[in-house]
């Protein structure tokens, strides 16, 4: 067997797996859809060579999209659920005692991004306003150094990229370059304080249109109770450099009857505009969900039911919107081996 | 309470973020850039020397970069870009109309429906989805507006505001109970009288089939070659011949499109097949086909002509985000919007759809009774005195008055007529309509045309693919 074979045959396979999927009955003014919806498939998989550094390795994963946007008359044929590569990075990370240093490269994910999914655990609900909202990229191609102390309860990132994310390759000779601060201050009774805040310098498209963020995540996270605000504001919004936009959700769930029963309920602000009045666009909801089946880190089946309301001020964009209220079920299945 | 969080982030904002705001112009300068590049992506990876030659007629005159800017008009549609402030009009089911999506003066053009009288009407709804009809109304007066000014007309308001006073006189006439336009003879002005006059002289001289095929070995052929001088050395009118993948790609699509016209088998065989090349300004790199079909007898006299054109997908719809996909692709929303929209659901029998994997192709018939307006013909017979500024607000009263008929006749997304909708939104404000129709398109002729020197020194700075690299 060649040294690569031999390396590859000692390696370590991880593999998770994620779908989430949801029926809708949205009411909007006097026109109702009922809608079955594949909201999230992913696949990752995680290869660690064997190494004396902490880690080297690859993650890969895999997610299905629809290949048209929403109203959208683009799309690869039609507009199917295709698969795409949602991140694909090397890692390679050493432990030099007090730091613990790790370099990624590649399609490399948003360090910040993944803390705010990860503390918002209601996906099968809503995404992350500021993924809603198509606020910058949950990855994007180019690389990022990470230092990481007290465990990494304390850790500093900065990342270089193409800053066209996932969809787009690269138009523009600019490099985005994003600083995230993330910490976990406090630990209790299986909960932590997180909190991460992250700055992007950016630039999009052939004219390099600026698309500078400042973005902040303030949460509690944990089996029984969840709550969090997370805030996002751009410089350079749609392309247009001059125009600024926010983004603000609050959210809170816990469980009264562990692990069947729990309520939910979250709060987004959008506003598209930041200079002009009237551009805000609000989603307020609340509901129920149950996790029958918690295996820890291998992981759980989440069930939620709920309603939104979603409400517009006459000048949002895009253009005048229609009050919507929306009934939803869905499942969340994660699970992880290996 | 996001404004106060946002002043407490005001200091680490100010410390990571240095003041770095763009100027207005340099921002939508970066705009404009940004988006054109993201628009002719398609056609810069397929055919960079078509997609050269469109950036390079667009940079030719305003009012062709104004045709190849539709997907920018829908952005500040959308986006509250410059002059778009909110609306008064097109609330509610308002905002679901039938649209058009790119009504301008040279979309205009006559037809000779099954009844076989002659009129005139829209003939381009590549861009037709549902909407707000102000959005319609006031894509028409801008072109009004445009081409005005940049012809010089003095006083351009009366005609500008005829679009919207004409579109609003055919709503409350249909919801009256009153027969619909037609605009089929001089009673809808002169230039709509020269229209349907110069498409009797070429239907019955059998245009284009004469002026786009000769005869070889005593059968029809398509010619080949450049057939009309070229506009700032862009090729307008040509037809080449087509690659092997080309012929297969038409074979395909024949056979798809056949079985909805009637035409089976070996009549869908053709006699000749031509890329067709020079057409169009927003999809002028859009491949482009003419079919030359055997007519029903062996008299070359009556061979058929067709014209098969991919149909542009829409980067930026302007109707409000919806669940709902009435359409099955591209194509199909083409045809079935024309059908809707047009006076005549009949207006040519051979129109239909053909599909040939991901690609879609819009099939329609050519015939010389197709006779459209061009900004070159107006300013050609204004400058002679033969028609004036007022015959010009006749066209655009009788456009706003084709467009407002279309919107009423045709269903809505949900499948209601449109005139109901309509009439009850615009019923009793119909002077505000119309002065606010004429404000925004005055202002947005001004931002058309900044926006058109800023592309021009934008090639002039990267080159005619505007920096991309094919």
């Amino acid at each position: 067997m060649s040294t690569a074979g031999l390396i590859l045959a000692a390696a370590a396979l991880h593999v998770d797996a994620e779908a989430i999927a949801r029926a809708d009955h949205t009411v909007a003014e006097a026109d109702t859809f009922d809608e079955v919806e594949l909201t999230r498939a992913r696949l990752g998989v995680a290869l660690d060579l064997p190494t004396t550094f902490e880690r080297a390795g690859l993650d890969l994963r895999l997610e299905a999209v629809r290949s048209a946007a929403r109203d959208s008359v683009l799309g690869v044929a039609g507009d199917s659920l295709i698969v795409r590569v949602a991140t694909a990075q090397a890692v390679f990370a050493a432990d030099t005692g007090p730091l613990r240093l790790t370099a990624r490269g590649g399609l490399v994910e948003d360090a910040h991004r993944r803390r705010i999914a990860n503390a918002w655990d209601l996906r099968v609900v809503d995404a992350p306003l500021v993924e809603r909202a198509q606020f910058g990229h949950t990855a994007d191609l180019g690389g990022a150094l990470e230092a990481a102390a007290f465990g990494g309860d304390l850790s500093l990132e900065v990342a270089a990229t193409n800053g066209e994310g996932l969809a787009e390759a690269e138009q523009d000779s600019h490099k985005n370059l994003s600083l995230t601060l993330s910490g976990t201050p406090l630990r209790a009774w299986d909960h932590a304080l997180v909190g991460s805040v992250q700055a992007v310098r950016g630039t999009r498209g052939a004219g390099g249109t600026r698309a500078d963020a400042l973005s902040g995540l303030v949460a509690v996270q944990g089996p029984i109770v969840g709550a969090g605000v997370e805030y996002t504001r751009l410089a350079g919004v749609l392309d247009r450099g001059e125009r600024e936009a926010d983004a603000l959700g609050a959210w809170l769930r816990g469980d009264v009857w562990h692990p069947w029963l729990g309520l939910w309920a979250r709060f987004d602000r959008l506003d598209t505009d930041y200079a002009a009045r009237g551009s805000v666009q609000k989603r307020f909801g609340a509901g129920l969900y149950s996790t029958p089946i918690d295996a820890g880190d291998a992981g759980r089946l989440r069930l939620a039911l709920g309603a939104q309301h979603d409400s517009a001020a006459d000048g949002s964009v895009p253009r005048p919107l229609p009050e919507v209220t929306r009934f939803l079920f869905g499942f969340e299945l994660v699970a992880r081996g290996g | 309470m996001t404004r106060r969080l946002a002043l407490l982030c005001a200091p680490l904002w100010a410390l990571l973020l240095p003041a770095c705001e763009p100027t207005a112009p340099d921002a939508r300068r970066a705009w404009l850039w940004t988006t054109l590049r993201d628009d002719a992506r398609p056609y810069i990876e397929r055919d960079p020397a078509l997609a050269a030659a469109r950036f390079q007629l667009m940079d030719s005159h305003p009012y062709p970069f104004f045709r190849g800017t539709l997907g920018q008009f829908h952005r500040d549609a959308l986006e509250g870009g410059p002059a778009f402030g909110p609306s008064a009009y097109g609330h509610g089911a308002a905002a679901e109309v039938l649209l058009v999506g790119d009504p301008h003066l040279e979309n205009l053009g006559t037809f000779r429906a099954t009844d076989e009288t002659l009129r005139v009407d829209f003939n381009d709804f590549d861009a037709a989805t549902y909407g707000p009809y102000p959005l319609d109304v006031r894509r028409m007066a801008l072109s009004v507006a445009l081409a005005l000014r940049v012809l010089d007309v003095e006083a351009p308001e009366a005609a500008v505001a005829a679009v919207a006073e004409g579109y609003a006189a055919e709503v409350a006439a249909e919801a009256a109970g009153e027969p619909p336009i037609r605009a089929n003879s001089g009673d809808a002005g002169e230039i709509v009288a020269w229209l349907l006059d110069k498409a009797k002289e070429e239907g019955v001289a059998a245009e284009p089939l004469h002026e786009d095929t000769v005869f070889v070995d005593g059968r029809r052929r398509l010619r080949r070659g450049e057939l009309a001088e070229r506009t700032s050395g862009v090729v307008t009118r040509a037809l080449t011949d087509v690659t092997d993948a080309e012929r297969a790609l038409v074979t395909a699509a024949l056979a798809d499109y056949g079985p909805q016209v009637g035409l089976a088998g070996g009549a869908a065989r053709p006699l000749d097949v031509a890329r067709r090349l020079g057409a169009g300004i927003a999809s002028y790199a859009s491949l482009r086909f003419y079919v030359l079909l055997s007519g029903p007898t062996a008299d070359p006299d009556d061979d058929l002509l067709l014209e098969m054109k991919e149909v542009p997908p829409m980067r930026a719809a302007p109707a409000r985000a919806s669940r709902r996909r009435p359409f099955a692709g591209d194509a199909e929303r083409v045809v079935a919007a024309t059908r809707a929209l047009q006076t005549d659901t009949a207006n040519d029998r051979w129109l239909g759809v053909a599909r040939v994997g991901p690609q879609a192709f819009r099939i329609r018939e050519r015939t010389g009774y197709q006779k459209g307006l061009d900004l070159d013909k107006i300013d050609e017979r204004l400058t002679a005195g033969k028609w004036t500024p007022a015959d010009l607000a006749d066209l655009a009263q009788t456009a706003g008055r084709l467009l407002a008929r279309g919107h009423a006749r045709a269903r809505d997304r949900h499948g209601r007529l449109g005139l109901a909708a309509i009439h009850a939104d615009l019923a009793g404000r119909e002077t505000g309509f119309v002065q606010e129709t004429l404000g925004f398109a005055l202002d947005y002729a001004d931002v058309v045309l900044d926006d058109a020197a800023t592309f021009h020194g934008l090639i002039a700075a990267h080159g005619p693919l505007l920096g991309a690299a094919p």
